[in-house]
């Protein structure tokens, strides 16, 4: 489910802002009827192997947070954890918090 | 971990997809125009989100964020989204034939394909044959005199050349040359009739800076523009028609696959597809228990079953026979709890994970190659150390 067959990536990504916004440029492309969905599901894929591969590559900070967790569900190979409060190190010492955070992980790719 | 470092790793995001998606575009016949557009109105989209300082946003005179010099490549743009065509491309910027363009080729020769908005392409185009017969005496000043200093492809050849491809308008590339070129004689007389206070707006602060093909000609009529007329009001007729269906496709599709990916479980139950196993199992032991009564996934076909009639819209809470479990009930608070949040706005992680360990009721968690969203604004990790409490 999480990843695509062919290639294995996760589509996980697709929910971030710079996925969404292709998503929607996409839609527009296709809407005006200048590309096909094919092709955008195909670029879609590409942006899925892309992102992991950059994110993967290029990022190397490094972050920690404590919280107090709601909800908790492992599904399918996917954690989804809902936390409270939430209190978010960054790397320069910044500090950011949240009441309600959401996350979603799938498996590493390390680990399969 | 700074924010800054999200705007270049999206922009490498993006150069890498556009790199990849490159054989893709070629394999299925579709201009590089159409890709660099893409990229284009990708970044403008991201940017709009404002969840990060995008290299290419307009703030040191980044090359990336500026319009094209030439009208031509910039109209499209401005049209498509029209709400907010100029927020990214003048600030600080008078002069815009001095600006470095974002679109890698020779704006005035080769065509842009354009479309109109959805809506009202049947209006529009008769709105615009209307306008075209009027232009004659119709100057706008300032705007037809710069029309006349513009380079290369003037519509004093466009009509012209025009005659053969629309005998054979059902080749494709050949139609994606013709509106490109009816793209640079209408575009700015959309831009002149257009409602939106806004798209005016965009509009007159274009115009006066950038000379546009469509005023090139000032004696007479284009011999091909009727005919030209008449084929633009079936495309946006058939566009009309049909592009709603297909709008907001993708974006769908996304949506759905991230809510499924995050809740398998918890996905109401009338959408799963299991549900339906679970109404046919349920209305089973409805027929067996009342000899007389036909499941409501079967039809009746045969007979009367008067005393059955409101049997097809059972509700769960009027079948006695179903379980009455909590589990069997769609809007359970369990369900609402991790699906209720609006899914793009909330704060959230999307991750993969190393470890997740518990001991009793502490929780530790090593994330892996993760998008956090938080209040507004994104970061971006490669390492997450989480603990937490239950």
């Amino acid at each position: 489910m999480a990843a695509n067959a062919q290639q294995g990536h996760y589509e996980l990504y697709r929910g971030t802002s710079i996925g969404l916004a292709l998503a929607d440029t996409l839609d527009d492309l296709i809407s005006s009827r200048r590309i096909e969905p094919q092709l955008a599901m195909r670029i879609m894929q590409n942006f899925d192997e892309m992102i992991a591969k950059v994110l993967g590559e290029k990022v190397k900070a490094r972050l920690t947070f404590k919280g107090h967790l709601d909800t908790y569900r492992f599904c399918d190979e996917v954690w989804t954890f809902i936390i409270k409060d939430v209190k978010f190190k960054m790397d320069n010492a910044q500090q950011s918090d949240g009441a309600r955070v959401k996350i979603v992980a799938c498996q590493s790719k390390d680990k399969v | 971990m700074t924010n800054h470092l999200v705007g270049d790793v999206y922009a490498r995001i993006i150069d890498e997809v556009v790199d990849q998606s490159q054989k893709d575009f070629d394999e299925t016949g579709v201009g590089q125009q159409t890709l660099s557009e893409l990229r284009q109105e990708w970044q403008v989209k991201l940017s709009q989100r404002g969840v990060a300082h995008m290299p290419w946003d307009p703030k040191p005179a980044p090359p990336a964020a500026q319009q094209a010099p030439n009208g031509v490549s910039s109209l499209p743009l401005a049209t498509n989204h029209g709400l907010q065509p100029s927020s990214y491309a003048y600030d600080g910027h008078g002069n815009m034939t001095n600006g470095g363009t974002r679109i890698k080729s020779e704006p005035g020769t080769e065509p842009q394909y354009f479309q109109p908005p959805p809506q009202g392409g049947v209006a529009r185009a008769t709105q615009l044959a209307q306008e075209y017969s009027q232009r004659g005496g119709l100057a706008l000043p300032g705007q037809r005199l710069q029309g006349l200093h513009l380079p290369g492809q003037s519509a004093h050849q466009a009509p012209q050349q025009q005659y053969s491809p629309q005998q054979h308008q059902q080749m494709m590339q050949q139609q994606r040359q013709q509106a490109a070129l009816q793209q640079q004689q209408a575009q700015p007389r959309i831009k002149v009739e257009t409602d939106s206070p806004q798209l005016n707006q965009g509009a007159f602060q274009q115009q006066p800076r950038q000379p546009n093909p469509a005023y090139a000609q000032t004696d007479g009529a284009d011999e091909g523009l009727e005919e030209w007329q008449a084929m633009l009001a079936q495309r946006r007729a058939a566009h009309a028609a049909q592009g709603q269906q297909a709008d907001r496709m993708m974006r769908d599709h996304v949506m759905q696959s991230s809510s499924d990916l995050q809740s398998g479980l918890m996905v109401p139950l009338d959408e799963q597809p299991n549900r339906l196993l679970n109404k046919k199992r349920r209305t089973g032991a409805a027929a067996r228990s009342s000899s007389t009564a036909a499941g409501p996934s079967v039809p009746q076909l045969d007979g009367d079953v008067d005393d059955e009639d409101e049997k097809p819209t059972i509700k769960d809470e009027d079948d006695e026979n179903a379980i009455n479990s909590d589990l069997d009930d769609p809007d359970e608070d369990a369900a609402g709890a991790i699906n209720d949040d609006d899914e793009e706005f909330g704060d959230n992680i999307l991750c993969t994970y190393d470890k997740v360990q518990r001991v009793k009721n502490k929780w530790k968690c090593t994330l892996k190659d993760g998008v956090m969203s938080l209040n507004g604004r994104e970061w971006v990790f490669h390492k997450g150390m989480g603990e937490f409490e239950w």
